[in-house]
């Protein structure tokens, strides 16, 4: 440590304060833990993405032929595609139970409304890995999605065209495509997410950790972390909190290396632009947009989401204008149990349209068990 | 702050027990990564076997060697179809002591030159197609004028480096032995020698062989070891009789295979008498050298080692064997370009290649099978017309299957069963086109044909033909079958002058004319090329027709009175047939333009010019 003061312009003791920082008990659930646990999936898609993108050629001719390369030839490779697949959904759930787990304590509320806002905004951006990680592989299914989502965007009204152009980066779904995809795949979502992440990180750093039942705060008032503390309402960070979030991470890193063993990272067959498989599907944390587009006209489907993105991204404050008018905070839990309702049914409604997705998983499931 | 929380957590706080349980999460990742690391090696244990991943174990040691040495061959086979499949090295470099390339390398007798021959044995059918295309002949070309420019006019390295990396080489080659003994086999030389064996005793010694060729075709084996000279495909065909194959094509192809069969075994034959003279029999050489002339070369007609005709790597690259860089209309670029044979430029103006570049990323170029109107339709390459899978045929590597003119010759001329080739094309162009389109279209490409033929190919030759004849030119051997060019040469030889294509100007003028200029017409017009049809093509012809080649002529014939090598009375036979071709019809524009032509032209510029 002396050694360190000597060399580093810093005082040691602002981090070891940091790092003190007062947790409320209730963080002691360990479904407390959701929060970092994007972080630490964040953490193995980075990893392991560096090592696919090794490998990887953006190109439509190479794109499926490096990826069948990597799943096939190179050492470990058919392990780290698969944990890079699973720790891509295992982020999206883990972000999902984060924002329903936020939003149902009212986590949100007043002075967090803004972190809410970025919470929202880094959803959109692990959403957005999704759709261009997706198409990447360029076998039939996720060309063909890449090809529906594009498609869906150029129906947004005004800068639909532009955008589908954009994405494209062409007519159809080819060179120029993969060749953005890649660089948003791998430059332009990680940069966004890691600026996203350090706002979230600063800001619940600065208001703390939301202390249910206990006084908020008011801005500028200044955190007695001792008093805090020996308060009893409160343990640290380090090491209390830091060894249950070690615990988790050590989890998911066994879960997701046994789901790579049960369930590996398929490839389907070539990209063909001539041949529309049967059964087109997005992935299932687009099941409930698809589903939408099923059910009305595009143009009423895209406003209908458009409206929802809008309500729940500035939903603490609609929350905030709500229980000034009507003092009932039972009213933004109905709302979101109506929400999740939605979500959840329209999900499972696809899911079960999707017949290839039993179809599909049994084989595979008893064909790697035995 | 010092009250106790109204409502205690119920989870367990103590530090202690978290470290036991990051302890235990630590021991069970640790077991997952070993169980990782188990499923790797059991992955991998075929690839462990053979030194690497889908490398059959006799091809090993030479994968594992040849990654330092040659790296690229190696990377180029990893991508390919063949390592998918587990075909290694050795099955295709493998060979026996007594072949002539064979040699000792690290325990096993490997031949560099991979021969179609040795494609053969998984390709049969392809290539079969191939050996009696006009690609597997095009090294052949010994008696043509371009051979005569390259190797003589030129000189032999602007053939080697040149003509031969199109047409193919004969790749001849040193055998050394242990004991520092060498054989040599001069792959041109014995072709020619089997050649002239089959010429003089046909058949006879190859029992076997014409068996093992004939089977299904009751008698021909007899007739065929009857037969006292089989010098060509053509003296199999007229052994053959109606009955042998089941049609006139199947006939005519089936005599080439038989043809080359036979050739194949002679040159076998002929080639191990030759060791055995030497003393070389059975011995195993240690390294071999090739002549540089003829080695490297992927020419498409390559006469390689074992007489085999042909080499697959013209298009297929080697190693890598792309499906999709055969396809691509830049493989056949290679050598169907320039100004005597622009097939490649012409068809990138076509719309076909517009069509192609627009929409290359939809062409499903490595799909297999790549059926045109069903694996793809953006557009056609070379290989989709030529060769490709259609709706209603299969693939062919038989590249003269649909073509039915030659557009080669001075002259152009229908092919044999030249209908039944052009309907076999017509029904590729039917994928995309009406029946109208398609009728219409031969329709105009007929009649650039025979416009070129007639006005101006026939009489440049008429012109050409009746100089030779009077001796005003020493003419091109190929010329000596014309009446009386015979008699001129004996003539020339008196005077100590030889037959020479290529000694005076208007033969370079006329060689020029049909060869660059006609071939662009009629290429232009075969794959809808307009610029190629005519400022490159017809207007150049139209021009060294009226502007050299006549004028050439006259001034020729001139001088030869002058210098007393021809008569006055010779001199007007020539200038009797340029007068006979000048008074016709279709070059009636050399007496001025009508009163309606001119006053069509007239109003043209006004309008437009106003000039």
């Amino acid at each position: 440590m002396a050694f360190l003061r000597e060399r580093v312009p810093l005082q040691i003791e602002v981090f070891e304060q940091l790092a003190k920082e007062p947790i409320p008990v209730h963080m002691k659930r360990w479904w407390y833990a959701l929060g970092g646990t994007p972080l630490i999936c964040f953490c193995i898609l980075l990893a392991t993405g560096i090592c696919l993108t090794f490998y990887y050629i953006p190109e439509p001719k190479q794109a499926y032929r490096s990826v069948q390369y990597i799943t096939e030839r190179v050492y470990f490779g058919w392990y780290i595609r698969s944990m890079h697949k699973w720790a891509g959904n295992l982020m999206i759930i883990a972000v999902l139970l984060h924002l329903f787990r936020v939003f149902f304590t009212g986590a949100y509320r007043r002075p967090r409304e803004l972190n809410w806002m970025v919470g929202c905004g880094l959803l959109f951006t692990i959403l957005g890995f999704g759709f261009t990680g997706y198409a990447l592989v360029f076998d039939q299914l996720s060309y063909w999605a890449a090809q529906v989502g594009t498609g869906l965007a150029a129906k947004t009204p005004l800068v639909g065209e532009f955008f589908r152009r954009f994405m494209l980066g062409g007519e159809v779904v080819g060179e120029g495509t993969l060749a953005r995809f890649f660089v948003f795949h791998v430059g332009v979502w990680p940069s966004v997410f890691s600026a996203l992440l350090g706002i979230h990180i600063f800001l619940f750093r600065g208001l703390g950790i939301a202390d249910l039942g206990a006084k908020t705060l008011s801005p500028g008032e200044a955190r007695d972390h001792d008093a805090m503390l020996k308060s009893g309402r409160y343990f640290p960070f380090f090491p209390n909190h830091a060894m249950t979030e070690l615990v988790v991470a050590l989890a998911i890193l066994i879960v997701l290396t046994e789901l790579s063993i049960v369930f590996p990272a398929q490839l389907g067959p070539p990209a063909d632009p001539l041949n529309t498989p049967a059964h087109i599907q997005p992935e299932w944390y687009f099941f409930f947009q698809f589903q939408l587009l099923k059910m009305f006209p595009e143009h009423l489907a895209l406003g209908l989401q458009l409206v929802m993105v809008v309500i729940m991204v500035f939903w603490p404050f609609i929350d905030g204008w709500m229980l000034r008018r009507w003092n009932r905070a039972w009213l933004s839990p109905c709302f979101g149990m109506a929400g999740l309702a939605v979500f959840l049914g329209l999900t499972v409604k696809e899911a079960l349209h999707g017949y290839v997705l039993f179809h599909d998983w049994w084989p595979k499931l008893t064909g790697s068990l035995l | 702050m010092s009250e106790t929380p109204a409502n205690p957590v119920p989870v367990h706080d103590d530090l202690k027990w978290k470290k036991v349980l990051v302890a235990i999460a630590a021991i069970l990742f640790f077991a997952t990564m070993v169980s990782i690391g188990f499923i790797e090696m059991w992955r991998l244990k075929p690839r462990e076997k053979s030194a690497l991943a889908y490398t059959p174990a006799d091809s090993a040691s030479c994968v594992e060697c040849h990654q330092r040495l040659t790296p690229g061959i190696v990377s180029d086979w990893m991508l390919s179809r063949h390592s998918e499949k587990g075909v290694g090295c050795m099955s295709c470099h493998q060979a026996e002591s007594n072949e002539p390339d064979a040699y000792e390398h690290y325990g096993s007798v490997v031949a560099t030159v991979v021969s179609p021959s040795d494609c053969n044995k998984c390709h049969a059918q392809i290539g079969h197609e191939f050996q009696i295309s006009h690609h597997s002949k095009a090294a052949q070309f010994i008696g043509s004028l371009d051979n005569f420019l390259g190797e003589f006019i030129e000189g032999r390295q602007a053939a080697v480096s040149g003509c031969m990396q199109c047409h193919g080489s004969a790749v001849s080659v040193t055998k050394v032995f242990a004991d520092n003994t060498e054989f040599t086999q001069d792959t041109g030389q014995l072709l020619e020698r089997t050649k002239t064996a089959l010429s003089q005793a046909g058949a006879q010694g190859l029992e076997a062989k014409v068996r093992e060729l004939t089977s299904g075709a009751a008698g021909l084996g007899q007739r065929l070891l009857a037969a006292k000279a089989l010098p060509s495909d053509k003296a199999v065909l007229q052994v053959m009789n109606a009955q042998d194959y089941a049609s006139d094509t199947q006939r005519e192809d089936n005599a080439k295979r038989i043809f080359y069969g036979l050739l194949l075994a002679k040159g076998q034959e002929l080639a191990r008498a030759d060791l055995k003279q030497a003393g070389a029999e059975g011995k195993l050489a240690k390294k071999v050298k090739f002549d540089s002339d003829g080695w490297p070369n992927t020419g498409i007609g390559r006469i390689n080692p074992d007489l085999s005709n042909g080499s697959c790597t013209a298009c297929h690259s080697r190693h890598k064997f792309q499906v999709s860089m055969a396809r691509e209309p830049e493989s056949c670029g290679k050598c169907h370009l320039g100004p005597d044979h622009p097939q490649y430029e012409v068809y990138n103006e076509s719309k076909h290649g517009i069509a192609f570049r627009a929409n290359r990323e939809r062409m499903n170029l490595e799909a297999h099978p790549w059926v045109v109107g069903k694996d793809y339709n953006v557009a056609p390459t070379c290989a989709t017309c030529h060769m490709g899978a259609s709706r209603g045929q299969p693939s062919t590597h038989d590249v003269g299957k649909r073509i039915s003119w030659t557009l080669r010759p001075a002259i152009s001329e229908k092919l044999e069963h030249w209908e039944a080739k052009r309907s076999a094309m017509q029904e590729v162009c039917s994928t995309c086109h009406a029946k109208q389109q398609v009728d219409n279209f031969y329709r105009q490409y007929d009649g650039v044909v025979t416009l070129y033929n007639e006005k101006f190919a026939k009489p440049g030759r008429d012109i050409i033909n009746a100089l030779a004849r009077t001796g005003a030119i020493t003419p091109s051997p190929a010329q000596m079958a014309v009446p009386g060019v015979a008699e001129a040469v004996k003539m020339l030889g008196e005077k100590g002058l030889n037959p020479n294509p290529f000694d005076d100007e208007v033969e370079w003028t006329w060689y020029l004319l049909w060869h660059h200029e006609g071939r662009r017409a009629r290429h232009g017009a075969s794959m809808m090329a307009p610029d190629y049809t005519q400022w490159h093509g017809m207007f150049e012809v139209a021009h060294r027709f009226y502007f050299e080649l006549v004028p050439q002529t006259r001034k020729l014939l001139e001088e030869r009175v002058h210098e007393g090598r021809i008569t006055e009375a010779q001199r007007a036979e020539v200038l009797k047939v340029i007068d006979g071709v000048l008074a016709r019809t279709d070059h009636a524009w050399l007496k001025g333009l009508s009163p309606d032509q001119k006053r069509e032209q007239m109003k043209f510029y006004k309008d437009r010019y106003n000039q």
